[in-house]
């Protein structure tokens, strides 16, 4: 009876000694996760997309050949391995079996050929999705699980844009039977399927039970939660309101001005990183006066006290910018915070004299008696209408007149390629260096993301060069000499680049961030 | 308006308004605001444009009554400030439908028939959109600006104009006067101008009084919603839409442009209700 007796005592004893996290380990399948997107996407298909709230959720519904695991290595996904052939024109991969799309037909490499071929395709007008092939000349299915891609010429971006989540393979069923519609319940073969989408109200994934294909960095199965939710809030002010009644999981970029107060609660957990792009810069149209001159846009690049900027707008979440890439980008020149313009009022005043402007009686710079008067377009994003109206203020004490004019964000996009502007301001996220032939290249001015109409053969070929250099060695090189030229032509005043905040709530586990910005939900699990 | 009556009716309107403490709280209220603009320089502790390094987002103190806003600016000099704009959009957005209203209405009155039809078909179809729709429309053409958001805002309230002008003109062409001016030899433009424009006017002054609340509040709207006044403009209702996204970290940064915007909005309603009364012949004592 003792004996018994101690036994029962040491056993209860040794289960309050084994930690409550052991005991709850074990994730526990169910529940849902809720989010708030900002703007709500045009369309959920990968291929026809625009807008950035698309792209991540596609990391969710689809997959794609090639990903990168937690610490950003290429790892294999829908494709198990690949050979490159020597002159880099050749691509074969080697395509996981067994995988199913949404729909139930299986993933082949008849898919891939199809997805391939179809975000080329002119009638697809794709806006991203097509420049991620780039330069694919043919797919071939070889057999069912192999296939060979031939390239025009070399294409060292290619890997990497293997990766971008508007580059998942999509059901070449579910497009031959929904048309139009394939945007509005799209089909991948992601861990989330859809299931609904309530226009400016919300958009609801449930969980793939058949979901056996998951990246190295997760576990092996479907994900834990049964459903995502998005909600679709455009106010931010709301977004932190409904995370804090515990309406929302998680807070996908917590506003600036809200970082320190939620953070000094202690309740949530938070994920930061630098973004993968530059959150702010004010760029030029080299077409129109008074940018079309080289000294006026270097003082700008003097003129503007940057920091202040960053403090002011940003409360200091972020690091100034020197350059056209982030260092959270690689191909990063880490030169470029010497090389780079920094605050010189003289020097600024220098460059601007010697441009022709002088100080006028009205106390303004003038030239040719008009004085130095220019129009910056912004979009209504609360930090940059922060960072403006500092900006206005420091250039205002070189006698210089900015105005501001806010256009909403599709309306601004369009003056910008037409070439209305005289300056904007901007920010990207991408995730490779080849940004410089979306945003530089001069093929770009018009149609795609050249604001700055600044057509230029060196950058040009250097760009090109860029892209077919197959030794990351030599393409390092030569993105230090496209950073150094960007800079020296200053097409840009970089400002800003922010640091993401993600708050989650006290009861959702295993959250992971991707080095690409984005949580990884396959290991989520609600407490 | 008062000064302009004889020293007998002054002295009555004085009198009505004593038995309204009210309205007169609502006439202190925009002498206040008018007194705020006129000499807003002398009152506003700052320049409403300067940042003040370091002050950001400063509640209420003494030293900055209202508190500064997320670029440290002072809120107080900046709501005074934002008087002498309200006192601009009120002249701009009721000067506009007094001007092109009253015309539109005056000649369709006057001479009926073809032109009559057809002028007030195209004030039926402005009147059939909601007044914020239709300013938000002429933005879209004209683009986002505090000048053109005044220009949309009186647009929008053109039809409302031409269509009392009409009506009172249609009831006074047929006054005896007019008939007897007519028998005389009068021309047209003699009888519009001098027998029937300075009866039509009391109805319209009483429309524009009232009006100029709703105008101030569309215009607040339209730069609330980022198509009027652009930063670092102080408009009361830019401010308030600028301050929304600090609503938890900042209250008054919404709160002190919101109070004005109130005050304004309602004294004017208070008082143009008054006015109608004041000028309506059936309910004078």
């Amino acid at each position: 009876m003792a004996r018994w007796f101690v036994v029962v005592v040491v056993l209860l004893l040794l289960s309050t000694l084994i930690p409550a996290s052991v005991m709850h380990a074990q994730p526990k399948p169910g529940g849902e996760l809720v989010f708030a997107a900002t703007e709500e996407p045009d369309t959920l298909d990968p291929q026809k997309t625009g807008t950035a709230i698309t792209g991540l959720l596609m990391r969710y519904l689809g997959d794609t050949l090639v990903t990168k695991d937690l610490k950003g290595n290429y790892i294999p996904h829908l494709a198990k391995s690949w050979t490159i052939s020597g002159d880099g024109l050749t691509w074969t991969f080697q395509l996981r079996s067994g995988v199913k799309f949404h729909d139930g037909t299986p993933f082949n490499a008849r898919a891939v050929k199809f997805t391939i071929e179809r975000a080329l395709a002119p009638e697809t007008k794709s806006p991203i999705a097509g420049a991620l092939f780039g330069p694919v000349a043919s797919v071939e299915a070889v057999g069912d699980l192999t296939v060979v891609i031939k390239l025009k010429e070399p294409f060292s971006p290619f890997l990497d844009n293997l990766t971008d989540p508007r580059a998942m393979i999509i059901s070449p069923q579910a497009v031959q039977r929904l048309g139009d519609q394939f945007g509005r319940a799209p089909v991948g073969t992601g861990p989330f399927k859809f299931q609904e989408w309530h226009s400016a109200d919300r958009i609801i994934f449930v969980r793939n039970p058949d979901y056996q294909w998951a990246p190295s960095y997760a576990h092996q199965g479907p994900p834990f939660v049964d459903r995502i939710v998005v909600r679709i809030m455009p106010e931010s002010a709301a977004q932190v309101a409904a995370f804090e009644r515990g309406e929302l999981s998680v807070l996908l970029a917590v506003p600036p001005t809200d970082v320190r107060r939620l953070q000094a609660t202690q309740k949530y957990t938070f994920f930061s990183f630098l973004r993968k792009g530059v959150g702010l810069f004010m760029e030029f149209n080299i077409t129109k006066e008074p940018f079309s001159d080289l000294r006026v846009r270097r003082a700008f690049n003097y003129a503007v006290e940057k920091k202040l900027v960053l403090n002011i707008a940003l409360e200091g979440l972020g690091e100034v910018a020197y350059g056209p890439l982030p260092p959270s980008i690689w191909g990063y020149w880490d030169g470029v915070k010497d090389y780079a313009p920094r605050f010189d009022p003289g020097e600024a005043r220098r460059l601007l004299a010697e441009a022709g402007w002088q100080r006028g009686q009205s106390g303004f710079l003038e030239k040719d008696g008009k004085p130095f008067k220019f129009v910056l377009y912004i979009a209504p994003i609360d930090t940059w209408r922060r960072s403006a109206q500092v900006v206005q203020a420091q250039l205002k004490t070189y006698g210089i007149q900015m105005e501001i004019q806010t256009f909403e964000f599709g309306t601004l996009l369009s003056k910008l390629r037409a070439g209305e502007h005289q300056a904007e301001f901007m920010g990207y996220t991408y995730t490779s260096p080849d940004i410089f032939y979306l945003w530089f290249h001069s093929s770009n001015i018009g149609k795609g993301l050249n604001f700055s109409h600044f057509k230029d053969t060196k950058l040009d070929e250097l760009i090109e060069a860029s892209r077919k250099e197959m030794n990351q060695t030599r393409r390092l090189r030569i993105y230090r000499d496209i950073q150094k030229y960007i800079i020296d032509k200053a097409l840009w005043v970089p400002l800003w680049i922010n640091h993401f905040y993600i708050a989650v709530q006290p009861n959702v586990k295993g959250a992971k961030i991707h080095p690409d910005g984005f949580l990884a939900l396959n290991d989520v699990y609600i407490q | 308006m008062a000064i302009a009556l004889p020293v007998r009716r002054q002295n009555r309107v004085l009198q009505r308004l004593k038995q309204r403490p009210v309205v007169l709280a609502a006439f202190a209220v925009l002498g206040l605001f008018v007194i705020l603009a006129v000499a807003g320089p002398l009152f506003s502790p700052y320049d409403p444009y300067t940042l003040i390094p370091g002050a950001v987002m400063q509640p209420p103190s003494w030293e900055f009554p209202f508190g500064t806003d997320e670029l440290g600016r002072d809120v107080f000099s900046r709501v005074i400030h934002g008087s002498r704009i309200s006192i601009r959009i009120a002249l701009v957005t009721v000067s506009i439908p007094l001007v092109l209203g009253g015309t539109v209405g005056l000649v369709a009155g006057f001479y009926g028939g073809l032109l009559d039809v057809v002028l007030m078909a195209v004030m039926e179809v402005m009147l059939a959109f909601p007044q914020i729709l239709l300013a938000i429309a002429i933005l879209a053409m004209l683009g986002p600006s505090l000048v053109n958001a005044m220009i949309a805002v009186g647009l929008s309230a053109v039809p409302v104009y031409a269509r009392t002008a009409r009506g009172t003109t249609l009831s006074v062409k047929s006054m005896g006067y007019v008939e007897a001016a007519k028998a005389l030899g009068a021309g047209d433009i003699r009888i519009l101008l001098k027998h029937i424009l300075p009866n039509i006017f009391p109805p319209l002054i009483v429309l524009a009084t009232a009006g100029v609340g709703i105008s101030l509040l569309i215009a607040a709207g339209l730069s609330y919603l980022g198509l009027g006044a652009q930063p670092p403009t102080p408009e009361w209702g830019a401010m308030l839409s600028e301050a929304r996204a600090y609503l938890r970290n900042a209250w008054w940064m919404a709160t002190f442009p919101g109070l004005a915007i109130t005050l304004v909005v309602l004294s004017l309603n208070v008082c143009g209700d008054w006015l109608r009364d004041f000028l309506d012949p059936r309910l004078r004592v």
